[in-house]
């Protein structure tokens, strides 16, 4: 059984404790593109790895976008 | 060649225009001979009419008000550019607004007959065997807009002095085609019509080695007729189905695949930060995903990026 395997799947989300892994949903031409990174190097040798790579940059490059943390934003 | 030299040279006056070649490293250089005349102004590949200006892509890749060093582009599938805004002394131009037509000064004021820069526009290219009908969206020369902030266009008093000019590169063989706008009822020429000086000058090694584009696509999408299943033009005003037609859709099916992505509890409360500032989307999924697409544009698109990520 493979680590995905054991993740709880619930919607589009597969959870465990430690981590959980998301669904994102793309098309043909958006996978072409993600190949094209994939051959540029640097970001991941798969799909999963190069969108995780970019959703990180995006939140370290963009603090500003970020709302409220879980807790904060319960007391808000 | 070490100055330009004048070809041409005609001066429009009120309530009329001009077609005009302006071949391949040429210049077309439009002047203000009285105080504040609007120029629209149409373009097409003089050996393809059908490959003509375009307001809308000029529009996306220069923005609302271009000048000086943007450039004309022709519409889609051609997608090339015509011209490039080498010279703006003034550098108010506008391509929101259309082209003034006698509907719109009937409907709106009553007039049966008026300057109008269709009709003009229209008059003008039947020198060249063209109809009413291949009068498109105009480049409007010196039209002073602008956009409130209800997000309505209005119109201001028109900036441009006696002497003022632009002046356009193109970059193939082109029909030009400038008019004095009609519009004497609007801020749009400071509410008299005046004539406005057209030239066409051959321009010098230097100016073709500062602005003049490669002649040759640059992209494969910048379609010609021989890219086209339909490579004829129609020559009957009736539409009619072909009966022998099925689709061909160049992308089809569209097939939608999953990708896992992992995300540490760290991610994880990031994502929840995205989704507590909005605009990102419902799902984990679309939030990941639009996260990870405004990062690629930021980084790898070319051109404007027009994308606020997370709005």
């Amino acid at each position: 059984m493979t680590q995905t395997d054991a993740l709880v799947r619930s919607g589009s989300t597969i959870e465990s404790m430690a981590e959980r892994t998301v669904v994102v949903e793309i098309n043909q031409q958006q996978a072409e593109m993600l190949d094209r990174l994939i051959a540029e190097g640097g970001l991941g040798s798969t799909h999963g790895e190069v969108i995780h790579s970019g959703f990180a940059r995006f939140c370290r490059e963009h603090p500003d976008l970020l709302g409220p943390a879980g807790d904060e934003a319960a007391r808000a | 060649m070490s100055a330009r030299e004048v070809v041409f040279e005609h001066v429009m006056e009120p309530g009329t225009g001009k077609a005009v070649p302006v071949l391949r490293g040429q210049i077309l250089r439009i002047e203000q001979v009285g105080n504040g005349q609007c120029a629209d102004f149409n373009a097409f590949n003089l050996h393809d009419y059908k490959e003509y200006f375009h307001c809308g892509r000029t529009r996306h890749l220069h923005g609302l008000f271009p000048a000086e060093g943007d450039m004309l582009w022709s519409a889609p599938p051609r997608e090339r550019p015509m011209f490039t805004i080498i010279s703006d002394s003034v550098g108010t131009n506008d391509i929101q607004y259309p082209r003034c037509t006698g509907f719109l000064y009937e409907y709106q004021f009553g007039f049966e007959q008026h300057t109008n820069c269709h009709d003009i526009l229209a008059e003008s290219i039947r020198e060249y065997g063209l109809t009413p009908d291949d009068v498109h969206d105009s480049f409007n020369f010196w039209m002073h807009t602008g956009v409130d902030d209800e997000g309505k266009l209005y119109i201001k008093r028109l900036l441009a002095r006696q002497g003022d000019y632009v002046e356009l590169m193109a970059h193939f063989d082109t029909l030009a085609v400038p008019n004095v706008c009609g519009a004497d009822i609007f801020s749009t020429s400071n509410f008299e019509l005046k004539p406005l000086k057209v030239q066409v000058l051959d321009s010098t090694t230097d100016d073709r080695d500062q602005w003049l584009q490669p002649e040759e696509r640059q992209f494969r999408n910048q379609r010609t007729p021989d890219d086209f299943k339909v490579k004829d033009i129609k020559v009957t005003r009736e539409l009619v189905p072909d009966e022998s037609y099925t689709p061909d859709w160049p992308v089809y099916p569209i097939v939608k695949q999953p990708v896992e992505v992992t995300l540490s509890d760290e991610d994880a409360e990031l994502v929840e930060q995205l989704r507590a500032k909005g605009g990102f989307g419902e799902s984990d999924g679309d939030i990941v995903r639009h996260a990870f697409f405004s990062w690629w544009i930021e980084h790898y698109m070319r051109g404007p990026k027009q994308h606020h990520a997370g709005e």
